[in-house]
């Protein structure tokens, strides 16, 4: 990024490889329709383009691209109309790219997807999905960390008894706070 | 980063870990659609970027600098002299000596003598008739 500061715009093109994934499969379990990922990777690179000269190199990327990913999404989601996905896109977004691997028949993120507000699957997702410690996560979603530890205990909780109920569950036994 | 090192995972923790998609290798049109999306715009300013280290000494200047121009005008505040008056020292008694040429004395004792005779009258009458009905309530 200091490098695209600096004028070299080619240098764009390796953040952009190392960052499509990541933004992919972080749209993806955040609940973003496939028809629309595209159109926010797009509009998140371009603003961390735009912005490229108050990187601060000294921090890690990818906190800062979840930033910047996460409110333009939030715009897309205020901005959004109400739709109904046709079945020819879907089909579509299936052959642009291959399905990632998921867990299949233990698939507990598209559980807790399905059991807990949204706002905690974010959450558990940042801090497991993407292994962002609480005070990236604080950064990330503009909370302090304690608010952040306390919030990931309560989705943590709420999931565990979301699965003992469904019968698939465990009981959480202290993990961290 | 994390001040608290986590405790053991519980089940739940590494079952979430264990279940999160992996990263699919990066999609080259979309890649290449942002890449010449970015080519059509004008390239970042870098200019406009202070080091970070430059902005902290900038702020530790700015505050230096408020800290003393307080200090100085705190100073000016408490040196400051009076004003010097701008008019010359008036005499209050030189101003009053022309009042006593305005005074005309008057006499007034005769309209106090007759009012002073209106109000005994008057005393006297009222007294009189509070005595006649005072007695003719009794009797």
């Amino acid at each position: 990024m200091q490098r695209v500061a600096q004028g070299e715009i080619q240098a764009f093109r390796i953040v952009a490889e190392a960052l499509e994934p990541r933004l992919e499969r972080f749209f993806a379990q955040l609940g973003v329709p496939a028809s629309d990922r595209d159109d926010l990777f797009q509009e998140t690179c371009l603003r961390l383009y735009r912005a490229a000269d108050r990187y601060d190199p000294r921090r890690p990327l990818l906190p800062w691209a979840l930033t910047v990913a996460r409110r333009v999404m939030l715009n897309w989601h205020r901005a959004r109309k109400p739709t109904v996905e046709l079945d020819e896109a879907r089909c579509v977004a299936d052959t642009q790219r291959p399905v990632p691997e998921t867990g299949g028949a233990d698939d507990v993120w598209a559980f807790a997807r399905a059991r807990l507000p949204a706002a905690a699957c974010e959450l558990l997702w940042l801090r497991y999905g993407e292994d962002l410690e609480p005070a990236e996560i604080a950064a990330v979603t503009r909370r302090t960390p304690v608010h952040v530890r306390v919030l990931l205990h309560r989705a943590r909780a709420a999931l565990a008894t979301a699965l003992e109920h469904d019968g698939t569950g465990m009981r959480p036994q202290g993990g961290e706070r | 980063m994390n001040d608290r090192p986590d405790t053991p995972f519980t089940e739940l923790e590494q079952r979430l870990r264990r279940a999160a998609p992996p990263c699919a290798p990066a999609h080259a049109a979309r890649v290449a659609r942002v890449c010449a999306a970015v080519d059509t715009l004008p390239p970042p300013c870098a200019r406009h970027a202070p080091h970070p280290a430059f902005r902290l000494l900038a702020r530790r200047i700015a505050a230096l600098a408020l800290i003393v121009l307080t200090a100085v005008l705190a100073t000016r505040l408490a040196t400051r002299q009076p004003l010097r008056p701008s008019l010359p020292p008036l005499s209050a008694t030189s101003l009053l000596d022309g009042l006593s040429t305005l005074h005309v004395p008057q006499r007034m004792t005769g309209p106090l003598a007759a009012e002073s005779e209106d109000l005994l009258t008057d005393l006297v009458t009222l007294t009189t008739v509070i005595n006649e009905r005072t007695l003719a309530i009794l009797f």
